[in-house]
């Protein structure tokens, strides 16, 4: 969505997962109550992802470089290392998260068993994902989103002011990716490679689905994640990178304008 | 002279290694496309010339293996993507940059075998004379209609097209160079340091090529020579404050690329041309 919006994709916003989660630990161990501590969390991503946008992508709105259409791409690409660098694998921050959310799910429902934790996560997936529909279909923001992917001129012409649409587009989608590493940390299971091995997964997802074609990324992505479950059954060491690497190359040959694109929310412009 | 050279030969080797991941990344973007994929290359070339050790190839043997399987794999890479946008193809390499030093590199060395120095004399010469050869090699390339091609293609991929010009096939000819020269550097770096693996800090390797590139200047090739001087000074400074090699790299890229997108070497030209 970020990415049809802008018109440039930003390769860190999958660190912002490890932001929130980080950020959710850090205010966990300084004693807040959990629910604060999430939403705390989920603020801190929103808020690094604003910066991110400030300082990858916007500059290159301003005004074209040397580097060219390159540059928001080198750049992002650079701050999600910088990101990871400075996270680490966010490990011990996962596990204080998971911890204090079961523990306050236990409080509000005494006789909660763990083993129903991914089912919950499943469905607060769900309910976000149903949430960002109606804020794309239903709002004036959305609209406003809607009508800048489709082009900018017109949605100028239209009243949309181009800046508040990205940064409120960027806002919400920095809001569900730090959600989306709590909801991954509190209720399913920390990756070992941590930041990193999330951006793998989720830039294979865009790679195959569409950088802006959300339903595409979204089919993709749980396409993957079966893919790299079954891969995870054989037990070979690094599995699970294999169906990543195949699929993101056998399908730029298949599908070299990406999965779903008459709904992409951008025209395409394949080179040929 | 010889005894500042046998001193410094592991810096000079580091060096040529960082020149040639440098100039992997620099010859695509040179191309219009951003590729990651460098750690990717350099741990196949690494992995196929470890093989070809462990089978009692002599070692020259095993280089040029290492650098024929690199390159090959990039060739059949570059076919693959030379058809998907921009994004799509930055996304693609960084996703095979991460992933594929983990899967080739889980065949371990053989016993005892501690370093390959011994098997080729005098290594760091040897080193400089091949870095030397192959960054004449790519100047007669970009000296061609080919290398011209490249940058057309770079500034405006349509007219380029209109003017008869196979974009798809420059960019796969561009990533297989790349990969070739990614491939090199990965087998000079086992050479060198024996147990030397890309898959810990594969990203961090990517952007390290990256940075060189676009620190030092993409317009020309001089500019990942700047570049390689620019990052290893950076680095050893930043080393004294504990900073990580990662983290110099990605906050000098990120500067360069907001401030600075022409690189150190636009700097240089434009000041040569202010007197």
């Amino acid at each position: 969505m970020r990415a049809a919006v802008a018109g440039r994709f930003d390769i860190a916003h999958a660190a912002l997962a490890g932001v929130g989660v980080t950020a959710s630990a850090m205010a966990v161990l300084r004693g807040l109550p959990p629910a604060e501590a999430l939403a705390i969390g989920t603020a801190a991503g929103a808020l690094a992802g604003f910066a991110t946008d400030r300082l990858a992508l916007w500059p290159f709105r301003l005004r074209s470089t040397a580097l060219g259409e390159n540059g928001p791409l080198i750049a992002s690409a650079a701050l999600l290392v910088l990101l990871a660098a400075s996270l680490g694998d966010a490990g011990s921050s996962a596990q204080v998260t998971r911890t204090a959310l079961l523990h306050a799910i236990h409080r509000t429902v005494p006789h909660f068993d763990s083993a129903w934790a991914p089912w919950i996560g499943g469905g607060v997936c769900l309910l976000w994902l149903i949430a960002g529909q109606a804020l794309a279909r239903s709002t004036r923001i959305g609209s406003a989103a809607r009508a800048l992917a489709s082009g900018e001129l017109a949605a100028r012409a239209a009243g949309v002011d181009p800046e508040w649409a990205i940064a409120l587009t960027t806002i919400v989608a920095s809001l569900s990716a730090a959600a989306a590493g709590i909801v991954l940390a509190g209720l399913y299971a920390w990756p070992s490679g941590g930041v990193l091995a999330i951006a793998t997964s989720t830039l294979a997802a865009c790679a195959i689905g569409g950088v802006d074609a959300p339903l595409g990324a979204l089919l993709a992505g749980y396409a993957l994640a079966a893919a790299q479950v079954t891969a995870n059954a054989s037990r070979v060491p690094s599995a699970s990178m294999l169906p990543l690497t195949a699929a993101v190359l056998i399908c730029a040959v298949v599908l070299p304008d990406r999965v779903l694109a008459a709904i992409a929310l951008r025209p395409a412009q394949p080179s040929r | 002279m010889s005894v500042w050279a046998t001193a410094h030969a592991g810096v000079v080797t580091i060096a040529c290694v960082d020149l040639l991941l440098g100039m992997a990344a620099w010859i695509v973007l040179a191309c219009g496309r951003v590729s990651l994929a460098t750690p990717a290359f350099a741990a196949i070339g690494l992995s196929i010339a470890g093989a070809a050790l462990r089978a009692r190839w002599p070692a020259m043997g095993a280089v040029a293996l290492g650098v024929l399987g690199a390159g090959a794999s990039s060739y059949v890479m570059g076919l693959m993507l030379a058809r998907v946008d921009r994004t799509r193809f930055t996304l693609a390499t960084v996703v095979v940059g991460l992933t594929v030093p983990a899967l080739v590199e889980r065949v371990p060395l053989p016993a005892g075998w501690t370093s390959a120095r011994a098997l080729v004399p005098g290594t760091s010469a040897w080193v400089v004379v091949v870095t030397v050869v192959c960054l004449v090699v790519l100047a007669l390339i970009l000296r061609s209609r080919d290398g011209a091609a490249f940058a057309a293609v770079a500034q405006d991929e349509r007219a380029a097209q209109t003017l008869g010009i196979n974009a798809p096939a420059l960019r796969c000819l561009a990533l297989t160079l790349g990969g070739a020269l990614a491939g090199l550097a990965g087998v000079i770096a086992l050479l060198q340091h024996a147990t030397l693996g890309f898959a810990p800090h594969a990203l961090g390797t990517g952007i390290h090529a990256l940075a060189i590139a676009v620190v030092g200047g993409s317009g020309d090739m001089f500019g990942p020579i700047v570049g390689t001087a620019v990052l290893g000074v950076a680095e050893g400074y930043g080393s004294r404050f504990a900073w990580s090699a990662s983290i110099v790299d990605a906050t000098l890229l990120l500067v360069a690329c907001v401030a600075l997108p022409g690189g150190v070497s636009s700097l240089v030209r434009s000041l040569r041309g202010a007197r």
